[in-house]
């Protein structure tokens, strides 16, 4: 064989294999991208689902409430506006938010509907005619529970996004993540004050009264 | 080990449930101890201790309110039921409560790092504080929908505080985990396994297999070298000294594979029935859980 011909036919089987691994390299690290961005989805959709059970839950609560007599009407009015102004407020509950104000927004409506519906449930606690009311026992139970979900989902939404931000802004995915659409993703911060674990600060739940 | 002595002493504490026994030889009692070993518990007291090593009985009882017999019937009565339905009960008791723990917090957590239930999420916790006399029924997603959050607290007001109240623990356990057992039964079809017993057998078959294909392995490498070197020798022309020494290696090597195969396969019959035909210790199946589940105050 000739020599040029040989080094050359060496120098060809060499760029092909290096462009081999670098194409193989390209391909799983945008697979894993796909993978982080669907996953980071799919805890938006179990966060807006468990929103949405909150917000259907109310009415009904408001309802039961009124019933009661004399029950103070500013902190009915306070829920009831809440939950209007937080369900004003549409994100696509397919696709995780993508712009940091937008989620910022949303988290700041949805905690205010939570600390007004903290204080009617704190209130009502003043009215014996409710707390022995067992339609209200349970609509407070399944809200308690429905905050505890959110909690849930809130930290699982958080740790995807953050796993999948750590592998768009790590250097060999970082290169190719903005040529193909793959940004970081916003998640839900700490309010300001907070202790690390988001716990549901609703009065604890005592059957001293006699149940029905 | 401070618990574990306490256990052995005589003491009007630790024979609460039976007040007739008087004086018995320490020996005895820790030999008894030992013999049903499975419900004492072993290093984790505190919740905190409890996450890093989650529990190995269905029902673990860390305040000691019941007895050893009752503590041991109500662990089997559940790993009874994990085998007929598949659904995951543990329950947790601790004599008090941290300052610093959240308790529903603390209850997602431990579901979790127990992983209670199997594929279907289908698990519940049940943890309870006596000193604050708090509880909390703790459900897996698969079974949200047979036990949502306003049967929770109602479980909790009518199966568990009556005998709660008058301190009569055993009574109001069984109460509160019959009435579980009986929201939950219908859910989901069980496969006479406790998830504990089906990890012992299936890695008993695991070893077996590895051993069978460990000895495949080298059958083959013996019998490919065989070829080479009969190949070798045609194209080298020493024949007639290498057509002796091509004979018995297959027969060896079949040999070779009858024999550990056979021991293989007993293997796996052995460590299948675990601690004496009633495995009732409590190994996760990997469920997962949304948050869901209602706490309650029993005082």
């Amino acid at each position: 064989m000739n020599k040029t011909v040989a080094i050359g036919c060496g120098c060809l089987a060499a760029l092909a294999v290096v462009g081999g691994v670098i194409a193989f390299f390209l391909a799983t690290g945008y697979n894993s991208l796909v993978r982080g961005s669907a996953s980071v989805d799919t805890a938006w959709a179990q966060v807006q689902t468990q929103y949405q059970r909150r917000a259907d839950l109310i009415p009904n609560l408001v309802h039961t409430v009124e019933g009661a007599a004399n029950f103070e009407k500013s902190t009915l009015t306070d829920v009831v506006n809440a939950r209007a102004n937080a369900t004003k407020i549409t994100i696509d509950p397919s696709k995780a938010p993508s712009d940091p104000q937008q989620l910022a927004q949303f988290q700041k409506l949805q905690d205010s509907l939570s600390s007004s519906l903290g204080r009617l449930l704190a209130v009502s606690e003043r009215y014996p005619e409710l707390k022995a009311n067992s339609n209200f026992r349970d609509l407070q139970v399944q809200i308690e529970g429905t905050e505890n979900r959110i909690a849930v989902a809130r930290q699982d939404f958080n740790k995807a996004a953050q796993t999948y931000n750590v592998q768009v802004r790590s250097l060999p995915t970082a290169l190719y993540a903005g040529l193909f659409g793959f940004q970081a993703k916003p998640f839900f911060q700490a309010a300001a004050g907070a202790e690390a674990a988001p716990s549901v600060s609703f009065p604890s739940f005592s059957p001293s009264a006699t149940p029905k | 080990m401070r618990h574990f002595l306490t256990r052995c002493e005589p003491s009007e504490e630790s024979l609460r449930g039976s007040g007739r026994k008087t004086k018995i030889a320490p020996t005895f009692v820790l030999w008894l101890t030992l013999a049903v070993a499975p419900v004492a518990p072993a290093f984790a007291v505190t919740p905190q201790e409890l996450l890093a090593h989650p529990p190995t009985n269905y029902f673990n009882d860390y305040a000691q309110v019941v007895t050893t017999a009752a503590a041991v019937a109500l662990n089997h009565t559940l790993a009874d039921f994990d085998r007929q339905t598949s659904n995951q009960i543990v329950m947790v008791i601790f004599p008090e409560w941290p300052a610093d723990l959240v308790f529903d917090d603390y209850a997602q957590d431990l579901y979790r790092a127990a992983k209670i239930g199997r594929a279907q999420d289908n698990g519940v916790l049940v943890v309870l504080s006596i000193k604050e006399s708090r509880i909390r029924i703790h459900t897996g997603r698969g079974l949200e929908g047979a036990l949502p959050d306003a049967l929770c607290i109602r479980i909790i007001y009518d199966n568990f505080t009556p005998e709660f109240r008058k301190k009569n623990y055993e009574e109001s356990f069984k109460q509160g985990l019959a009435a579980i057992m009986a929201a939950s039964k219908g859910e989901y079809k069980g496969n006479g396994l406790t998830v504990h017993q089906q990890k012992a057998q299936s890695s008993g078959a695991g070893t077996a297999t590895l051993i069978v294909l460990f000895f495949l392995i080298i059958f083959i490498c013996v019998v490919l070298f065989a070829i080479s070197t009969i190949f070798y020798a045609r194209r080298g022309g020493i024949r007639s000294y290498n057509r002796g020494s091509t004979g018995p290696e297959p027969g060896g090597g079949g040999f070779f594979f009858g024999g550990p195969g056979g021991g293989g396969f007993s293997d796996s019959g052995g460590s299948s029935s675990g601690g004496g035909g009633s495995d009732d210790s409590f190994s996760g199946g990997g469920g997962d859980s949304g948050g869901g589940g209602a706490s309650g105050d029993m005082s």
